[in-house]
């Protein structure tokens, strides 16, 4: 059984949690707490031995540890890896470099952190300023700007549609047509007085 | 809800004025998005790595801003219509909510073998039991790493 420590304050949960799943206080802090164990919290643990991963002449060494035999491939590169440099991900087995050159290049969302929603952000600067009328000239060219610049920026990683993109590059547009108009109507009226 | 992208939506979504928060289940783990409206923080738990879930129980159901701006509103409108009265209202609209979320509020945390991942989009104790129904089935299929 893998100990499972109690989310306020670390301590390890007896046994009895992990057969029943009513409320119990923790022995350290008193939070009152439930447990639904999974299949993997009985597992028994995994380590790798040292033992088991060296090399005898007969067996290929990993590529980055020589004293290491190597029990896997790189999916992307083909380089040998031993159990500690071989990254699972998914369906691939991938290399050090590898992972890091994928999470460097942005190609694969499985290896995103973070995302900024820019479609969010122009759509905030179009509609937000409208509420004010008058900020609306300086949102809307901010909006059209950052609706044009960022359109081929991926959305959110869940959210794939990008109407809002597409609305605020309208909106803003609209708004400046407003501006051009108000300022054209001005001008012509001073023009007649 | 399945996106394009097959993920599945799982109980809970956390939507606050500006802080969001929300659960997707994929074939092989559980993507856990926090952040704003603006910009959006990933975290990935595998299924073969979740040891279990972890309820605390305790503390208030965050109220909605949706019921805040509902409440100041209905304060605005109630003090120009009703005066004194109408403030009376807009204030028992922000507290009824207020007190029938207290005590009803919990956290979810996802045991895995290095530590545990708080699901931030789970914050009512009736969200949890949705959400261990659907994950439960794919993290006893899985083959523990």
């Amino acid at each position: 059984m893998s100990p499972i420590g109690c989310p306020q304050c670390g301590w390890e949960l007896p046994p009895r949690m992990f057969e029943s799943t009513d409320f119990a206080p923790c022995q350290i802090c008193g939070a009152e707490l439930s447990l639904l164990p999974f299949r993997a919290a009985f597992a028994p643990k995994q380590e790798l031995r040292s033992a088991d991963m060296a090399r005898s002449e007969e067996e290929a060494p990993c590529f980055y540890h020589e004293s290491k035999k190597a029990a896997q491939s790189c999916s992307r590169c083909g380089r040998f890896l031993c159990s500690l440099c071989a990254a699972e991900f998914g369906s691939e087995v991938l290399c050090p470099d590898c992972l890091v050159a994928a999470a460097r290049s942005g190609q694969d969302a499985r290896l995103e952190t973070e995302r900024t929603l820019y479609d969010s952000i122009a759509f905030a600067l179009a509609v937000v300023p409208a509420f004010t009328v008058s900020f609306t000239i300086f949102g809307a060219p901010a909006a059209i700007y950052t609706a044009l610049r960022f359109r081929k920026r991926p959305t959110s990683l869940v959210r794939r549609r990008r109407w809002r993109i597409w609305a605020a590059l309208l909106i803003g547009l609209a708004e400046v047509g407003f501006w051009v108009f108000a300022i054209a109507v001005a001008v012509t009226n001073r023009q007649q007085t | 809800m399945i996106t394009s992208n097959g993920y599945v939506a799982l109980s809970g979504t956390r939507r606050g004025f500006i802080r969001r928060a929300s659960a997707w289940m994929a074939d092989d783990h559980i993507l856990l998005i926090t952040g704003t409206r603006f910009h959006e923080r990933y975290a990935r738990v595998y299924y073969r790595d979740m040891q279990g879930l972890i309820i605390q129980r305790g503390g208030n159901i965050p109220i909605s801003w949706f019921w805040i701006v509902l409440a100041a509103v209905s304060a605005a409108i109630g003090a120009v219509q009703l005066g004194a009265w109408g403030l009376l209202i807009g204030a028992f609209a922000l507290i009824v909510p207020l007190g029938l979320g207290a005590g009803f509020g919990c956290r979810l945390y996802i045991a895995t073998a290095v530590g545990n991942v708080q699901v931030q989009s789970v914050t009512k104790t009736w969200q949890v039991s949705r959400f261990s129904a659907m994950v439960r089935v794919r993290a006893e299929e899985a083959r523990p790493s």
